[in-house]
């Protein structure tokens, strides 16, 4: 029913196109409201107890400085001052109202209350374009720091687009010191033929709220791979979207997240088939330690029209703990008859005759933890294509494991 | 000199007692064999003296390099100096042979008080070893024992033996699984190893690996007791007169 219900309020918002972007997203929160655990798609995480939020963030007069290193960088969800112009990519921040065209065209304002949320409350939209026909060698790392006050609500809005027959990566460092509540949107749209990595890492304060919404569109024949590696805070949500709207393209979706403590990952993944003849592959991995709590929940939809589809998808959970829970969900819904798809799920611990045969050679106990955490987490970071961002990653892991695996 | 000391050891798994009350003395230089019917103990011996945490010791006291080695957590004893062959070794995916001894040769040194060894010189210590148990270049940059072949896996623990140059080798059936040459080539690094101030404990079903390490001492283990312990010849009235004899003489 809510596919068809997007459809028509789609239909109705394009008929409407001259209305306020700020003032329909408005309506559409209020109608939605802060998903509770009532809404199935928030079924493991209540945003309104877990997001606070006490007041709204408005940006001073003053843009920040410039990112270090040639990065892009955006703070409190302002671009600061941008690199110069380049003959392979082009950004740029505009008002909400006066966004670019692919703005709001894939996230899902309409039935999501946390999307609409953040177009009634975004100060911008930062507009990253890769241009046709160029392939970036090195990555493209956009630092997203924040520096809010507790229960400030920051909503940044970022629009990535790849032109046709493009070739890029991207990283997204999203870092706070504080205990920043952030409800951030990127929006992805791939054209034909474009080539894209987006690799995100979530590295924030403990006590950070943080949710994130990662929506992607996909024409004929493109290739993208996402890779969200959670390093826990006390609140991530992240849900992602893909949507094949053409034909013969791969979507790559793998996640890797890590919590302690009591804190909370919720990884909420749907991907679309639309179209015939495309191949998905998602691996997404949680290691959590104390009491914390980590859910996944990663649909698939097969329309009747898109066969030749091939989705596999795979979550697995290791228990560090025996206080850690881990929520396991995938819902296949499949109206085509030519595919392939499968899915598996598992729940696990750390295994006893391994650790006694690290211990049996001399490896202390916490270190063989270490060890075969590690390796627990690494064919997800093996999947990041671009060897530089796959180093950090791994490394910012690591040191994370460091304390998560200690007993 | 007095290597082991084991006096009256009694353990026991899931409540169930399997040792119970072994007494054994090993010194430096020596090779005992442990022999004995399926289900008499011999692999939990081993277990019990590398640390297991799978067994309970309810009884008994085991001296290593005079340390009481029952308190000591198995990654100590292993800085000990004792080796377990493990008789099914195990699979680490994820974990490269090169990571798994880089770990377990530094922990060892910082267990001495020395320092890591550096990059290149941990790589030509690998080098030197593979050469003594003739193990094939590109195990080491596999996963531990991950899709390794029966020998292979048997290889590879004297491969860690070489690395790890302990006074105390167990060999928990080295010998189950083995071809002949692949036996011979366990043994023999096992052989080329032996030095005065180490000692062995061949646990084994079988003769025929006591062909090639051959003990000084057989020792036979029935119903979670030594009840008999001869020399070399021992080992040969065994395969004659099989295990029935032992069971006939020693059933309680």
């Amino acid at each position: 029913m809510s596919e068809v219900n997007d459809n028509v309020l789609a239909l109705v918002r394009a008929h409407n196109k001259s209305r306020d972007t700020r003032a329909a997203a408005i309506e559409c929160y209020e109608r939605l409201g802060m998903p509770g655990t009532d809404c199935e798609a928030y079924r493991f995480t209540d945003m309104a107890r877990m997001l606070p939020v006490r007041s709204i963030h408005k940006t001073a007069a003053d843009t920040p400085k410039a990112g270090a290193d040639g990065h892009i960088r955006i703070v409190d969800g302002r671009l600061a001052t941008p690199p110069e112009a380049n003959a392979h990519f082009s950004i740029a921040e505009t008002g909400i109202d006066n966004a670019p065209d692919a703005f709001e065209s894939v996230a899902p304002g309409v039935s999501d209350g946390m999307v609409a949320l953040n177009t009634s409350l975004a100060e911008a939209c930062i507009h990253l374009h890769i241009k046709s026909a160029t392939a970036l060698d090195a990555p493209l790392v956009v630092d997203i720091d924040f520096t809010t006050a507790p229960g400030q609500l920051v909503s940044p809005r970022l629009l990535l687009t790849s032109g046709v027959d493009s070739d890029a990566r991207i990283v997204l460092r999203q870092t706070s010191r504080t205990a920043a509540s952030v409800n951030m949107v990127t929006e992805v749209h791939l054209a034909e033929h474009a080539r894209l990595e987006v690799v995100t890492v979530q590295d924030f304060a403990p006590d950070a709220a943080v949710v994130n919404g990662l929506y992607c569109a996909q024409e004929a024949d493109t290739t993208l791979s996402l890779t969200l590696a959670s390093l826990g805070c006390r609140l991530t949500r992240n849900s992602v979207e893909a949507s094949f709207d053409g034909e013969r393209s791969h979507l790559d979706l793998n996640g890797i997240c890590l919590t302690q403590g009591s804190q909370h990952t919720d990884n909420h993944t749907r991907i679309r088939h639309l179209k015939p003849g495309c191949t998905s592959g998602e691996l997404f991995k949680g290691i959590l330690g104390g009491q914390s709590t980590a859910a996944f929940t990663g649909m698939v939809l097969v329309a009747d029209n898109a066969q030749k589809t091939e989705a596999l998808q795979t979550n697995r959970n290791l228990l560090l703990s025996p206080q850690a829970k881990a929520d396991t969900r995938p819902q296949l819904e499949i109206y085509a008859d030519d595919v392939r798809c499968s899915h598996g799920a598992t729940v696990g611990q750390l295994d006893a005759e391994q650790l006694f045969y690290m211990q049996a050679r001399g490896i202390g106990l916490d270190q063989a933890r270490r060890l075969l955490t590690e390796a627990f987490a690494a064919d997800v970071i093996e999947r990041i294509g671009d060897e530089t961002t796959r180093a950090t990653v791994r490394e910012a892991i690591g040191t994370r494991l460091e304390t998560l695996t200690q007993q | 000199m007095e290597l082991l000391k084991i006096e009256n050891l009694h353990a026991t798994i899931d409540g169930k007692e399997i040792l119970r009350g072994i007494n054994l003395n090993i010194n430096a230089g020596e090779t005992h064999a442990i022999m004995g019917p399926n289900g008499s103990g011999k692999s939990t011996l081993s277990a019990v003296l590398a640390g297991n945490p799978a067994y309970t010791v309810t009884e008994g006291s085991v001296r290593f390099n005079g340390k009481d080695l029952l308190g000591l957590t198995p990654e100590d004893r292993a800085h000990e100096g004792l080796f377990l062959s493990f008789q099914y070794p195990v699979e680490i995916p994820g974990v490269s042979m090169t990571n798994f001894m880089r770990a377990a040769v530094n922990e060892k040194r910082r267990y001495q008080g020395l320092a890591p060894l550096s990059s290149g010189d941990f790589l030509k210590l690998m080098r030197q070893k593979k050469q003594i148990i003739d193990i094939d270049a590109n195990l080491t940059n596999r996963a531990v024992n991950e899709g390794f072949s029966g020998g292979e896996k048997k290889k590879n623990e004297i491969f860690q033996m070489a690395m790890l140059e302990p006074t105390l080798r167990i060999l928990d059936e080295t010998d189950s699984g083995l071809d002949i040459d692949a036996l011979r080539v366990c043994a023999d690094g096992v052989n080329r190893l032996k030095q005065p101030d180490n000692a062995t404990i061949v646990i084994t079903h079988y003769q025929r690996l006591l062909d090639y390490i051959v003990p000084d001492f057989i020792h036979i283990l029935y119903r979670g007791r030594i009840v008999m312990t001869g020399g070399k010849e021992l080992a040969l009235e065994l395969e004659e007169k099989g295990y029935d004899w032992i069971k006939k003489q020693f059933q309680d």
